[in-house]
């Protein structure tokens, strides 16, 4: 998958990576993520460096830098969200054909839940799995599950 | 034959339709480029002493503040170095090649060592057209300690705040203005974006804050000439030239509280405000807005545009941070411009109006070195009733439009020789004859177009060009 394919596994960063490879491997996919999650290339930059300094900082006790990363990722999209009263789309969104799924999915996620959003791209954009999901977000797997089943359904209906 | 299931195809939908949209991400012009890990810790010395090996060994933890230790010997080789003056804005110094992990800061120039000796706050951005350093240091005891970011930055820029309150967070924008130098710096997309005021020697300009998302290339704006002479001092304006904001700051000498517009309302949804006027427009998403406003000292009236829509929940967060001082509207702002020579137009415009119909004003000024030459290109024209209800004697700014005719001014503060004056304004390469006229010490050089278009320029009899509106 693209997005694993970026970032590596965190395997291959505990074994020895160090913060630097990680930010020149991971950097960019971490912004397009940021982006997908919060609509704002400018926001995602933002996001993605003050993720990355908190890596930096706690990069010795990290065991799984990735799901770190991605977790603070979206503690930052949540933050911006409560400072802008919004979490979506503050950018002049990039032409897309509008008989698209990715307008229609974009439109989607802006007016989905935050929670319901976070784990759709972290499972579509990214690629982890539930139990990855649940880890990156600090929340019961159940609840994971439940904010992807009640994301997809909404998806579906969107994408009919 | 693979036959999908309704799952799976909605599955396979959402990936792809992610990746496409994350396709659209397009990193700012400021995006990180450096991780770097290290620390350094040596003996003391003190900043403003050339730096070929002083100055930094300020490493860098890639994106993240680290704190650092500038310290280390100063270098013997050029004592001469260390002068009295600081660096200010828009002296020059490099920062070398960008290494893998560890960038050491050279600097080619000195920095003024008395405001690092004595214990006192110190912060810079230090950065070059390549890359950049935003942080701060502090000079206390002696020591130097400070944090920095690296980041790139258009434009390098260095900034000082001697013995002034630290770095003070605003809703999460770093967004600063140092009096002395009246340059502001704020931090968009983790590096540092600065706009210096141009001209203003006022003690009380406003701290600017603005949204990070709002910011983007910044431009400066002034009145026009002759805004001195009537007792004001320049107007103060940063503009972005993307997201669409501008702020501009205005400050009689004379201190008329009434006349003293410190800021302009963002509020997006006054049409029109009293402190000044303001239109925002609504884009078909409905919760987007450009928005423009009037800016009134005494007797001049600024009219300042953002060129692109902002998002509304940004136009409220700049619109709390911004204090408005009211501000007297005139009946008839633009009679006080230049009577008979730019609001003469009384005919009906686009939509069977009458009034002073539609119009957008695009400040630009420029001066030129021995004479004071400002354009100014008015797009449109007024409209002091066309836009508001029935017999409302409200002022409403209305425009811009694309079919109403165009006027194209060139203002003059100084006397220019008749071989000077513009006799002609080329617009959008048509060029188009220009009149002149004398009003209130002011030149002005008009033409009419069929429309606002751009670039114009302005040139003399034999077609040379005199300045760029």
């Amino acid at each position: 998958m693209r997005q694993r394919a970026e970032l590596g596994s965190a395997g291959e960063q505990a074994r020895g990576e160090d913060v630097a490879e990680l930010f020149a491997r991971s950097r960019d996919a971490a912004a397009r993520f940021a982006y997908v999650l919060t609509g704002s290339a400018a926001v995602a930059d933002d996001i993605v460096h003050d993720a990355f300094a908190q890596v930096i900082r706690r990069w010795p006790e990290l065991r799984e830098p990735r799901a770190y990363l991605y977790g603070a990722i979206v503690s930052g999209a949540r933050s911006w969200g409560r400072r802008k009263g919004r979490t979506y789309a503050l950018d002049v969104p990039a032409p897309i054909d509008v008989d698209t799924d990715a307008f229609v999915v974009r439109q989607a996620l802006a007016r989905l839940p935050l929670a319901q959003r976070e784990v759709l791209v972290l499972r579509y954009f990214v690629g982890m799995t539930d139990v990855e999901i649940a880890s990156t977000l600090g929340v019961p797997l159940g609840t994971a599950k439940s904010h992807l089943r009640r994301g997809l359904d909404a998806m579906r209906k969107e994408l009919r | 034959v693979t036959v999908s299931t309704p799952d799976e195809t909605l599955d396979q939908r959402l990936r792809e339709a992610m990746q496409r949209i994350a396709d659209d991400y397009r990193p700012g012009d400021d995006v990180l480029p450096v991780v770097s890990a290290d620390r350094v810790d040596g003996s003391r010395r003190s900043w403003g002493r050339r730096t070929a090996t002083a100055a930094a060994a300020i490493v860098l933890l890639g994106v993240a503040a680290v704190w650092v230790v500038v310290d280390g010997p100063a270098p013997a080789s050029d004592p001469q170095s260390v002068t009295s003056a600081p660096p200010r804005f828009g002296d020059a110094f490099t920062v070398p090649e960008v290494e893998p992990l560890v960038w050491e800061v050279e600097f080619d120039r000195s920095l003024d060592v008395g405001n690092f000796d004595r214990p006192s706050r110190f912060q810079a951005w230090l950065g070059s057209n390549d890359a950049i350093t935003r942080g701060f240091v502090s000079v206390e005891d002696g020591r130097a300690t400070g944090s920095i970011i690296v980041g790139e930055l258009p434009e390098w820029t260095w900034q000082r705040y001697a013995d002034r309150e630290p770095y003070r967070e605003v809703d999460g924008l770093d967004a600063r203005l140092d009096p002395d130098t009246n340059t502001v710096a704020w931090r968009r997309g983790g590096a540092v974006r600065i706009a210096q005021a141009m001209g203003s020697e006022s003690e009380r300009l406003a701290e600017l804050v603005a949204d990070t998302e709002a910011l983007d290339d910044l431009a400066d704006l002034e009145v026009p000439a002759g805004f001195d002479e009537l007792g004001y001092r320049p107007f103060t304006g940063w503009q972005s030239s993307a997201s669409g904001w501008v702020i501009g700051v205005i400050e009689p000498a004379s201190g008329q509280a009434d006349l003293q517009l410190e800021a302009m309302s963002l509020e997006p949804d006054a049409e029109p405000i009293e402190d000044g006027w303001l239109r925002s427009e609504v884009d078909e998403s409905g919760d987007r807005h450009r928005w423009s406003a009037w800016v009134q000292a005494g007797d001049l009236i600024v009219y300042v545009a953002a060129p692109g829509y902002v998002d509304d929940a940004v136009m409220r967060e700049i619109a709390g941070l911004i204090e408005v001082v009211p501000a007297t509207i005139p009946e008839r702002p633009l009679e006080v411009w230049t009577p008979g020579a730019m609001i003469e137009r009384e005919s009906p415009v686009a939509g069977g109006e009458l009034g002073w119909g539609r119009w957008l004003a695009v400040i630009d000024s420029e001066a030129e070195e021995g004479r004071d030459v400002h354009c100014l290109a008015f797009t449109g024209v007024v409209d002091f009733n066309g836009c508001s209800e029935p017999g409302s004697e409200d002022l409403t700014v209305c425009g811009p439009s694309n079919t109403t005719p165009s006027r194209l001014v060139m203002v003059t503060t100084v006397a220019l020789p008749p071989e000077s004056l513009p006799a002609s304004v080329e617009v959008a390469g048509d060029v188009i004859d220009a009149s002149v006229e004398q009003s209130g010490g002011l030149t002005f050089v008009t033409a009419e177009t069929d429309g606002p278009r751009q670039p114009m320029r302005f040139l003399d009899a034999t077609g040379v060009e005199l300045c760029t509106g």
